[in-house]
């Protein structure tokens, strides 16, 4: 049977035996899998540096459709992760924080075209020079908004009113903004940059956001949505600012 | 079939081991059967010995039976240089090689997101204490060169060079005895970068 080939993103790897590693990859054709690299570890393994994650490949799969574990046939790097993500120390850590919400967000064996070109067009920003926490913004707020976790920004999530310029206020319990007749705030207020900020996110491709800054209100914020839909903390996340706190004190 | 329950339980314990399956953990097993009495009590002891007799180096953090490891006490060697590594075992491969002549300092893992293993986890705090104490001139980075390795240089570059020392990271490039052909990009731009005057 001739292999599946499909463009992909390594998502992360886990040791098999002396010699072999699970690949977890996102695939554009197939949505998140798992694939058996035999030979990908020891001192003449095949694969090189196109398994670390989020290196961008080009993958033949044997296996039938939907098997649990494919085996990983050939592996062309198309873009490799070693390169650009050891660019600093944020972009490096930031990367992983990616491969795992990625991961979280990617339900096994689920094509999902529109989450992959995602991915590839924020890694593409990186490469090219973005900031790799502004970034990290977009690719939240997108994975967010296309699993409809995101508040619409514009209307009142209570009345349905549409909202103007100005900032934002989040009512936890309503899951949304309310106007200012709706009542109160009950989590975060975004201010009116945060919100211009995110309305550029939502209308424009990452690379339109090469030079833009992010307020830091938004971080919080969507870390809140990220643990209420996944209940639970990105640990990637929590080693990303802990390091980055420790290396500029 | 089923093995009595001594032989099973040997079995299941060997397996738990790297790189051991159930064969060759039956294979082990049967080993020991046809040995002698003496043999398997003398592996038994090493065994159960090996986590009271062996700690890491109070200083560098090797794996030693000492207090301080004989490499951190050889007078030979200099303490001007710290060759910083991931795990006890590079120091095996380093030493093999020979032509280093400082000291080390093992960190037991990199800088791993995903596993959660942030700076906090590994044993930075004591190699910052040895650059303190003034005698250090240079740090060489050898960690791997993956992205979890990369993210852990560039953090102890970042840490370390406020000190006052000087920072290095061994290079990469193609491995002795391959063919060029054979050489991944990313292996052949690096091999490049790192190109020496001959
Ligand atoms: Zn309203
Ligand atoms: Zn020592």
């Amino acid at each position: 049977m001739p292999p599946i080939s499909s463009d992909a993103l390594v998502l992360r790897t886990n040791k098999l035996g002396e010699t072999s590693k699970v690949v977890v990859l996102l695939t554009r054709e197939r949505g998140k899998v798992r694939a058996v690299a035999k030979g990908a570890r020891g001192s003449r393994h095949r694969y090189h540096s196109a398994l670390e994650p989020l290196s961008e490949v080009r993958v033949g799969l044997y296996g039938r459709h939907g098997a649990d574990l494919y085996r990983l046939g050939q592996c062309e790097l198309i873009r490799s992760a070693y390169v650009y993500g050891g660019r600093d120390l944020e972009t490096a850590l930031t990367f992983s924080y990616y491969a795992e919400l990625l991961d979280a967000f990617s339900p096994e064996g689920e094509a999902d075209e529109k989450a992959y070109r995602l991915a590839v067009a924020v890694l593409q920003s990186v490469e090219q020079g973005a900031s790799s926490m502004v970034m990290a913004r977009y690719l939240e707020a997108w994975l967010l908004r296309l699993h409809g976790l995101y508040p619409p920004l514009d209307r009142c999530v209570s009345c349905g009113s549409k909202m103007g310029e100005g900032g934002r206020e989040y009512q936890r319990s309503a899951r949304g903004f309310v106007c200012g007749r709706c009542g109160v705030a009950s989590g975060l207020s975004l201010s009116a940059e945060s919100r211009r900020f995110l309305d550029q996110v939502f209308r424009e491709p990452p690379s339109a956001l090469r030079s833009a800054s992010v307020p830091a209100e938004i971080e919080p914020f969507h870390q809140e949505l990220i643990a209420r839909h996944l209940e639970r903390d990105l640990r990637s996340y929590r080693v990303l600012r802990d390091a980055l706190r420790t290396a500029t004190s | 079939m089923e093995y009595p329950p001594p032989i099973a339980r040997l079995i299941d314990e060997l397996r738990r081991l790297p790189g051991i399956g159930p064969k060759s953990g039956q294979r082990i097993a049967f080993h020991l059967l046809r040995g002698t009495k003496e043999e398997s009590h003398r592996l038994a002891a090493l065994i159960a010995a090996l986590l009271d007799e062996v700690r890491t180096c109070g200083r560098c953090n090797a794996f030693t039976d000492r207090e301080i490891c004989r490499i951190c006490e050889d007078p030979v060697r200099t303490d001007r240089i710290i060759c910083v590594i991931e795990e006890p075992h590079s120091l095996v491969t380093i030493e093999k090689a020979g032509g280093f002549h400082g000291r080390y300092h093992v960190l037991h893992g990199t800088i791993a997101p995903l596993q959660g293993v942030g700076p906090e986890q590994l044993r930075i705090q004591g190699l910052l204490d040895r650059v303190r104490e003034g005698i250090v001139e240079e740090a060489i980075l050898a960690m791997s060169p993956t992205v979890e390795g990369e993210a852990t240089a560039i953090y102890l570059a970042k840490i370390l060079k406020p000190l006052g020392v000087r920072v290095t990271r061994i290079a990469t490039g193609i491995p002795v005895g391959s063919e060029i052909e054979w050489a991944d990009e990313v292996t052949m731009a690096r091999a490049l970068e790192g190109r020496r005057e001959y």
